[in-house]
């Protein structure tokens, strides 16, 4: 905890109300679908296997752990006591050391929101007999998918000026990479987090889309530290 | 001297050139060491063979309980072992479904053993594995490999020392098949008689039966068995007197057949003429004299006489609900191994096929609609998810620093250690089993019919563990299950296999036999009825005939009178007697079912009731839920 924007983003994010009423309607809603998808899946056909609810759940929450943690980056949520990253360079801090700090507080989030939501997760999976190897692969991969695409938030929170833009471009890429990547080929479809969740959670290593968004989530780092770089030389 | 010295030295050198060139290509070629499976196939247990016998001298019917008996050879090892049969089923996956049955034993070295289980074969195109390990190893192994002449649509069993003369019942519809057994082949068990459509007894030693064989054999018929029995006329010449004769001497057939017979077996009588089997039973009249052995009909039984005296005699009140013929006439002597109506004589003999009483498939479907869930099991999760949510959103809300947040993780780490048990309890609320047993006795035997229908379901799916007990009934699955095992012990059968998520209830079926003196006898003229359930007492009781029922409410054990009213006979599609609505889906799928007909269309009513105390035959392990049970009594009504 060297990091002086890790410590102050993490005791920011820790007494905020907003990430508190975040993380009541992020386990609300896994609380009730877990409840709610409680009855066994009976008369369905036979070859139709698949853990169903399991893998609802997942995606839930690769969607509202992806979108939570890329809006508080791009300041589309803005957390109480937390400083945008280009408020941050008129302090004494180095453009490395915002850049890791934020980077390192989202990743700290979203593995915390993971672990709130694990006990909801395990009582599904023991319930239908999930092998734990299938959720802490899906657990793995929204972890990566939801940090690379928070690093693009945080991107455009120095791109980006003006709010209504940066929301517009946030909106924009979580449209595209939810939705526009299921139009890929076959071979690219697993580029699609819903797509690699599923995969994740009947077996398949979702080695791909891991690759695909903790390069995305480095490149939008590096870009972020160059982009403050500049301005701070400015 | 010294050529003839270059000459052996050069031989030598050849020579042993050649010896390390054959040695390097037997070493090449020689197959390795052998693996330790292949050194088991080696051993003397396997050079040993197993002895198979399937069926009825191989016969076999599709779909119903065999006898199977394995001769295993004196083994080298003692200790703890088993013998696995696989017998393949015909499944919705071509060639992969297979049923297990295993049945333990301790062996003793050097000791030849028999072991016998019954066994149900639906795909005869596969071979039966059997299968022999002892602590563990498989020491031997064998195919059973079934030629399609031997499976038969209807099957007569005969034990006869001339092993011909039946050639032409094949031309009989079902296909019939014949099978020539020595009386060590007859079952053990009587639910092993299911394949058999009539079995006759034309040579039989006394002594060749074991006590549980003619016990099965008793039970076999009494349950609905047909048995002809041939008196031939060389036995009954050396016995002046019969079966259940006066005079006391050696009778015609074993002793603990008496019970059975519908006459006694007479003296020798030569008539002239057969001509009176052929007015009966069509073809031209049999040339020569007729040797018979004059029969005694006994009260009840009804008969054929031929020149005045009786030479077919069959019913009579000691059969249950079999039918036991008896010829005084040998059908495999002349002149009558030569009469062209033999076979109308032989189709009479072997009755019209058993309509299906109780459709099983259908009732298993109606046990298995819908498994509802525990509310309770509803209730503690949502008790457990809201008091988890409650204790990290309450902490987090009291205590919102990062020493609130990593004291959360502290309820993370409870709640992961509670959840997984409070799934195993949603796991086994979930699993349950229904089952319904039907009561059938068989009037003036003591003994009734019980078949047992279940279903097991495991909504989420997993392993389950049924126990079928007593060891007499037989249980089997209702439909092909390739992960599928069954233990038969000497307590009863364990049944195990995987439900996966998703997959419907599995059924299984339960035949057996129960003490039970029980009957229901009408007036003639409708007006009375006078039921006895012995020591049973029945509920929801009523009279069901075709499509009426006469309600009777609760009935107590022991004996009682009823008057029955004319105008109380009202229409079943309005009945609302049963215990509750899952009895009463029970019921609509008897009564309404493909073997209705069968129950409710004979010649006499039906009295149908829900009876309590008796024992239920499955039980599912680890089960916390109840499960669902019903055991309904099916008396047919006599007329007196």
């Amino acid at each position: 905890m060297g990091n002086p924007v890790l410590r102050g983003d993490l005791r920011a994010r820790s007494g905020s109300r907003k990430i508190w009423t975040l993380e009541a309607i992020y386990l609300g809603i896994l609380g009730a679908l877990v409840f709610l998808g409680l009855p066994p899946e009976l008369g369905r056909l036979a070859e139709s296997h698949e853990p169903s609810l399991f893998v609802a759940v997942l995606w839930v929450q690769i969607v509202l752990l992806t979108y939570f943690a890329s809006a508080c980056l791009a300041q589309e949520i803005a957390v109480e006591g937390e400083k945008a990253p280009i408020d941050l360079i008129f302090a004494p801090f180095a453009a490395a050391a915002i850049v890791g700090g934020k980077s390192l507080s989202s990743l700290v989030t979203i593995l915390y929101w993971l672990l709130l939501g694990a006990p909801l997760l395990v009582l599904t999976t023991a319930i239908r007999q999930i092998p734990i190897g299938s959720l802490l692969s899906a657990a793995g991969l929204i972890a990566v998918v939801a940090w690379g695409i928070a690093q693009v938030g945080l991107l455009y929170s120095v791109v980006f000026e003006a709010e209504f833009s940066r929301t517009v471009a946030h909106w924009m890429t979580l449209a595209a990479i939810f939705a526009g990547t299921t139009l890929l080929p076959p071979s690219l479809r697993s580029l699609n987090p819903v797509e690699a969740t599923t995969e994740a959670a009947s077996g398949v290593p979702p080695a791909l889309a891991v690759a695909a968004y903790a390069g995305l989530g480095a490149l939008c780092g590096l870009w972020t530290w160059e982009r403050l770089r500049r301005l701070a030389a400015a | 001297m010294r050529r003839a010295r270059a000459w052996r030295d050069r031989h030598a050198l050849t020579a042993l050139f050649g010896l390390a060139l054959v040695c390097g290509l037997a070493a090449f070629v020689s197959p390795p060491p052998p693996l330790p499976h292949a050194r088991a196939a080696s051993s003397p247990e396997a050079v040993a063979r197993l002895e198979v016998r399937l069926g009825f001298g191989g016969v076999v019917k599709i779909g119903v309980p065999l006898p199977l008996e394995v001769v295993l050879p004196p083994l080298a090892v003692s200790g703890p072992a088993e013998m696995v049969v696989d017998t393949p089923a015909l499944g919705p996956q071509a060639g992969q479904v297979v049923t297990t049955t295993a049945v333990p034993f301790v062996s003793v070295a050097d000791t030849v053993r028999v072991i016998r289980a019954p066994v149900v074969i639906s795909d005869p195109r596969r071979p039966v594995t059997v299968r022999v390990t002892v602590r563990g190893r498989e020491v031997l192994g064998t195919t059973v490999a079934l030629s399609p002449e031997h499976v038969g649509g209807r099957v007569v069993v005969a034990l006869s020392d001339d092993r011909t003369g039946l050639a032409a019942l094949h031309r009989l519809p079902g296909p019939v098949v014949v099978a020539y057994v020595t009386a060590e082949a007859l079952p053990r068990r009587w639910q092993e008689y299911a394949a058999v459509d009539l079995l006759v007894i034309r040579d039989l030693d006394p002594a060749a039966l074991d006590v549980a064989q003619q016990e099965a054999l008793l039970r076999w018929v009494r349950l609905g068995g047909r048995l002809l029995l041939v008196a031939r006329s060389a036995a009954a010449a050396g016995s002046t007197e019969t079966a259940g004769s006066p005079g006391g001497r050696a009778p015609v057939f074993p002793a603990y057949l008496d019970p059975l017979l519908p006459a006694d077996v007479g003296p020798i009588r030569a008539l002239p003429s057969a001509a009176g089997l052929a007015e009966r039973y069509g073809g031209t009249s049999p040339s020569g004299p007729l040797t018979v052995a004059a029969l005694r009909p006994r009260a009840g039984a009804g008969h054929l006489d031929l020149s005045g005296v009786p030479v077919i005699a069959s019913g009579g009140p000691g059969s249950g609900q079999g039918q036991v013929t008896i010829w005084g006439f040998d059908p495999w002597r002349p002149p009558l191994i030569g009469w062209n109506g033999r076979l109308p004589l032989w189709d009479n003999a072997l009755g019209s096929e058993p309509a299906p009483g109780v459709d099983v498939e259908g009732l298993a479907e109606h046990l298995a609609a819908g498994t509802p869930l525990d509310p309770t099991v509803h209730a503690r999760v949502f008790g457990a998810i809201l008091l988890y949510l409650a204790l990290l959103l309450g902490l987090r809300r009291w205590k919102p620093t990062v020493a609130g947040a990593a004291g959360a993780l502290l309820i993370v780490l409870a709640a992961l250690g509670a959840f997984p048990m409070l799934a195993e309890v949603v796991r086994d609320r979930s699993a349950t089993l229904a089952q319904v047993t039907i009561i059938e006795p068989a009037i003036g035997t003591g003994s009734a019919r019980a078949t047992t229908v279940a279903a097991v379901a495991v909504p989420y799916g997993g392993r389950y563990r049924v126990t079928a007990v007593p060891a007499e009934m037989l249980a089997e699955p209702l439909t092909p299950a390739s992960d599928l095992r069954i233990v038969l012990g000497a307590l009863g059968s364990e049944l195990t296999g995987v439900l996966r998520s998703g997959d419907p209830p599995r059924p299984f079926l339960a035949v057996g036999a129960i003490p039970l003196s029980a009957s229901a006898v009408l007036s003639r003229d409708g007006r009375s009825l006078a039921v006895d359930l012995g020591a049973l007492r029945a509920t929801h009781v009523e009279l069901r005939w075709r499509d009426r029922l006469y309600p009777l409410a609760d009935l107590p054990a022991g004996r009682t009178v009823h008057e029955l009213r004319p105008d109380g006979w009202i229409a079943a599609a309005s009945s609302g007697g049963s215990s509750s609505e899952w009895s009463g889906r029970v019921a609509r799928a008897i009564f309404q079912g493909s073997g209705a007909d069968a129950i409710l269309n004979g010649a006499a009513p039906v009295l149908a009731g829900e009876v309590d105390g008796v024992a239920p035959v499955f039980t599912l392990g680890g089960a916390r839920a109840l499960g669902q049970r019903l055991t309904v009594l099916l008396v047919p009504l006599e007329r007196r």
